[in-house]
């Protein structure tokens, strides 16, 4: 095969290879286009979203019902901390004072504390993992170390916060980046049947306020 | 890396996703026409790519092997169930060198087997939220139930051509439908969903679609190439039976686009009949046509073009990553679809 031949028939494979390769991208693109739009129009289907707009009262009382269920816990949480940290111990426990109070503490729950509940009861020397994520939203680069307390229960039985493993202890988030944290609960065996709560938490000003819940049983 | 490397290290992914699989099998009744058929499939031994895949791109971004393998697990059980009831749609008789499963039993049987395979492959979904967290594991949830839908509309639309005798196919409706049918959950989500976890939910997993893309529509032109020159038992499967099943296969498509009048109306008619009407003598005049109007070359060279674009995509997107084995056993996997003899 001569230079030229040669070449020929390079370009041919060159050219041949490209129009299949583009025919093939079109197709990709078309069908990805094609699944986003299919579940666009799921999501209308499902969820009536004129509907819900139609109604904002009715959507207002739904956010504010959802944010009584979590500012409950997060309060149940923190009452359950001041226990331990006597400088709160002041804090109002009661439970119906806490329904009229969570208008207040709305914006306390809603800037920054979340609340992981596990999602079934868990059995002495069983683990059970919590999960989030940190998202660095600033132009800045984020240091922070999380602090975690004891697990206390309702009836103040205690599990060591060394039944708490959070994986990375250490954090560092360059902008735009996001960090998932996991923390392991190794209950111990000798734990007593309880709902529990702890605080994971870091120094200001990069606050971090996460409550876990997670009830022991022995059934 | 050497081939032989590349096996065994796809061996050993598929061994431990195996052993995975044999664990969510229930123990207990009625196991002789539910649960020991449930584990047959698997126990016949794939090529544990799909697994092998999601594994090492997970490993390739860091993540641990322990972290892949429920999802590995779905995977390659879910794609057992496929196996199961594929082979009933396409009335085939063998599959890895054994009668199918409908052909051993029934197809009732077979058909609830399938049912119970796909259930069984909820479990370690399920379990990915211990080991992964809810907000990775809800991500590789999203990318399974993506996987399945795409699966079987890519199967809706090649029994439809096949209901319907569609003979008048191009090239690009095959790429439609290998896309859907075979790329989403052969490669496209088992890198996606690898990737998802090794990064912990940090990667854009459309990153490696096209990769996935090309891998998989090579990888299964390969495949079909092997059903028509392949040995028998070395392909586990009829020699010619994907003519006979009338598959829409890249090189019936290019036949029949490319054959003499008189010859179109033959190969129509025959793929007109019920299948058990199809001779194999009959199936091996078409192979002759194939070879007389080129369409196996065509075949290869597609897939070959295809695997190079897949390696093009695949320098692109892991020169991020460090040298590692898992990295350099998925570029060998698409070495080897380059450099393929048959």
């Amino acid at each position: 095969m001569t230079n030229k031949e040669t070449k020929e028939k390079t370009e041919e494979i060159f050219s041949g290879a490209q129009r299949l390769i583009s025919s093939a991208v079109n197709v990709l693109e078309e069908e990805i286009a094609a699944g986003i739009l299919a579940a666009k129009k799921i999501e209308k289907k499902v969820i009536d979203v004129e509907d819900i707009r139609s109604d904002p009262s009715d959507l207002l009382n739904r956010i504010r019902r959802d944010t009584h269920e979590a500012v409950d816990l997060f309060l149940d949480a923190f009452t359950a901390i001041s226990k331990q940290v006597q400088n709160l111990a002041s804090l109002n426990t009661d439970k119906e004072t806490k329904k009229e109070e969570a208008p207040v503490s709305k914006a306390t729950a809603n800037n920054g504390a979340i609340v992981l509940e596990a999602d079934h009861p868990v059995k002495p020397g069983e683990t059970v993992s919590f999960c989030f994520s940190l998202l660095e939203d600033t132009e800045e680069v984020t240091k922070l170390e999380l602090k975690k307390t004891n697990l206390i229960g309702q009836s103040n039985h205690t599990i060591h916060s060394r039944a708490l493993k959070i994986t990375p202890r250490k954090v560092q988030l360059i902008p735009n980046e996001e960090q998932e944290i996991t923390i392991d609960l190794v209950v111990p065996k000798n734990a007593v049947p309880d709902q529990y709560n702890a605080f994971i938490t870091s120094a200001s000003p990069h606050a971090i306020k996460v409550v876990l819940h997670v009830e022991v049983t022995n059934d | 890396m050497s081939n032989s490397l590349m096996k065994s290290m796809l061996a050993e992914y598929g061994a431990a996703t195996l052993e995975g699989i044999n664990k969510y099998i229930p123990d207990k009744e009625p196991r002789k026409y539910l649960y020991d058929l449930v584990a047959d499939y698997p126990n016949r031994g794939g090529k544990g790519f799909r697994p092998g895949l999601c594994i090492a791109a997970c490993k390739a971004y860091g993540g641990k092997q322990s972290d892949a393998m429920d999802s590995a697990i779905c995977l390659e059980l879910l794609h057992n169930a496929f196996l199961v009831h594929d082979d009933i749609e396409d009335e085939s008789f063998f599959r890895r060198n054994k009668p199918t499963l409908h052909e051993a039993n029934n197809s009732a049987i077979a058909i609830n087997v399938g049912d119970a395979m796909q259930v069984l492959s909820l479990s370690p979904l399920y379990r990915n939220r211990e080991i992964l967290g809810d907000r990775v594991a809800t991500k590789v949830y999203l990318e399974v139930q993506r996987m399945i839908l795409e699966s079987v509309e890519g199967q809706a639309m090649e029994l439809g051509w096949r209901k319907d005798n569609m003979c008048d196919l191009k090239e690009a409706d095959y790429l439609r439908m290998i896309l859907k049918k075979t790329c989403w959950y052969t490669c496209m989500q088992p890198l996606r969903i690898g990737a998802i976890i090794g990064t912990r939910g940090q990667i854009d997993p459309d990153t490696f679609d096209r990769l996935g893309y090309f891998m998989g529509t090579s990888f299964q032109i390969q495949d079909d190439i092997l059903n028509l020159v392949g040995e028998e038992d070395k392909y586990g499967k009829e020699v010619c039976g994907d003519i006979i099943e009338g598959k829409r296969t890249l090189m019936l498509i290019h036949l029949l686009g490319n054959c003499k009048p008189a010859e179109f109306r033959d190969v129509r008619s025959f793929l007109a009949n019920p299948i058990k009407d199809r001779s194999i003598e009959d199936a091996r005049s078409i192979l002759e046509l194939m070879h007389q109007y080129d369409s196996i070359e065509q075949a290869k060279k597609t897939a070959q073009y295809l695997a190079g674009g897949a390696l093009k995509e695949f320098y692109s997107i892991f020169s991020k990553c460090h040298e590692t084995q898992d990295k350099a056993l998925i570029e060998n996997i698409i070495l080897y679809m380059i450099n393929r003899e048959y």
